[in-house]
């Protein structure tokens, strides 16, 4: 049979490195490049690209594996924190979901930028309630004082008229009770 | 009785407490000098009539005066305090539910449009802290507040501006500790957003 030539050989070279031909043809394949310099150069170019595109195939392949689970990580730190940020800052967390804010804070820009945030607005809240303390003009703690002892004094009489009450109750009750006892007997 | 006054002026709150609880009127009366303040505040986030707070104050006051010597630990003072401003506060609402028309007539009018916000920036320098906010950021901040659900309300103005924790608020608002935590975060993130364009 005709040996192949080069033109032949650099046709088939892409099906020979996939290894879709028949072992007579690999066989004639082989011994062209064993002859041939310059299609055996061109088989090993070609072998080196075929191995940094899949090396590079990996690569992204795994990085985007990488994002993915990175991604979901981060989503999930962020949906915790958010969830517990108005805790957070008021000191109602356990350790460990204390420790979880404060890493996750450090490690995203967006949850430090909320964390600041919630502290300027309590921030101005607090101020906004030393200015409504500030607005009290009367003291109304002798006032008040006054009113108790006042409540105090009324509640005296009060009671003598309750008691007073009660007396006559129990005039009525014994008077009543004396006359049906004087009835039956 | 001067020298004496300065006394009780110098007396820490649990102090106070004791002392008002075995009859010493004075004490008493310095303890609710320095509660009236924050009480009076409390009401004026709580509450929509401005008349009210006063009278509310007044009757909070009279109340912890009068009931001083059923707190058992001085420690909870604050947490007890509050409580009778929770139950003041509910009542309030009770009556104005009742009679629906008297809010209407007398809403405060608020709508305070001619101000820039340049007017209410917050100046980060200034001290005392009252004076940082203009009274106009004040009333907004007051309104907003107000205009929460009164759940919310009451439990954010507790905890910012009384400063309970969680479980105290839960036991002054007859609520779980998890409710409380949600409803000031919701609260916290409601405020913060309608206020983004003040501060
Ligand atoms: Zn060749």
């Amino acid at each position: 049979m005709k040996e192949l030539n080069c033109e032949q050989v650099s046709i088939l070279l892409t099906y020979f490195i996939d290894k879709k031909l028949s072992d007579k043809l690999i066989g004639e394949i082989e011994y062209h490049l064993n002859t041939c310099p310059n299609c055996r150069e061109r088989y090993m170019s070609m072998l080196r690209i075929k191995k940094n595109y899949q090396e590079m195939k990996e690569k992204i392949c795994t990085e985007d594996e990488d994002t993915l689970l990175i991604n979901t990580f981060m989503e999930r730190e962020y949906m915790n924190f958010q969830n517990n940020l108005s805790s957070y800052l008021d000191n109602e967390l356990d350790d460990r979901e204390n420790i979880r804010i404060k890493k996750f804070a450090i490690l995203s820009p967006t949850a430090r930028q909320d964390l600041e945030d919630m502290i300027y607005f309590r921030q101005i809240l607090q101020d906004s309630f030393s200015k409504t303390k500030s607005k009290l003009k009367k003291d109304l703690s002798e006032l008040t004082i006054d009113k108790l002892t006042r409540k105090e004094k009324n509640n005296r009489p009060n009671e003598y008229t309750q008691n007073r009450f009660s007396l006559l109750l129990l005039i009525i009750i014994s008077f009543v009770t004396s006359i049906l006892i004087l009835f039956y007997t | 009785m001067e020298p004496s006054k300065h006394r009780y002026k110098k007396m820490r709150t649990d102090e106070l407490i004791v002392l008002a609880q075995s009859d010493d009127i004075k004490a008493l009366e310095e303890l609710l000098r320095t509660e009236q303040r924050n009480v009076f505040a409390t009401f004026s986030y709580l509450t929509h009539k401005r008349q009210d707070v006063a009278d509310l104050t007044q009757e909070a006051l009279l109340r912890v005066a009068q009931n001083i010597k059923t707190l058992k630990d001085p420690k909870h003072f604050k947490s007890w305090l509050n409580q009778i401003v929770t139950h003041l506060f509910y009542d309030e609402l009770r009556k104005i539910s009742r009679k629906p028309d008297i809010i209407s007539i007398d809403a405060e009018t608020d709508n305070e449009t001619g101000f820039s916000i340049k007017n209410i920036l917050p100046d980060t320098k200034c001290k005392p802290a009252e004076k940082c906010i203009s009274s106009e950021l004040e009333e907004i901040i007051k309104d907003k507040i107000r205009s929460l659900p009164r759940q919310f309300r009451i439990a954010i103005v507790l905890r910012e501006l009384q400063g309970l924790s969680y479980d105290e608020i839960a036991t002054a608002t007859q609520s779980s500790i998890g409710t409380v935590k949600s409803r000031i975060a919701r609260a916290r993130t409601k405020l913060q957003d309608g206020l983004k364009n003040y501060i």
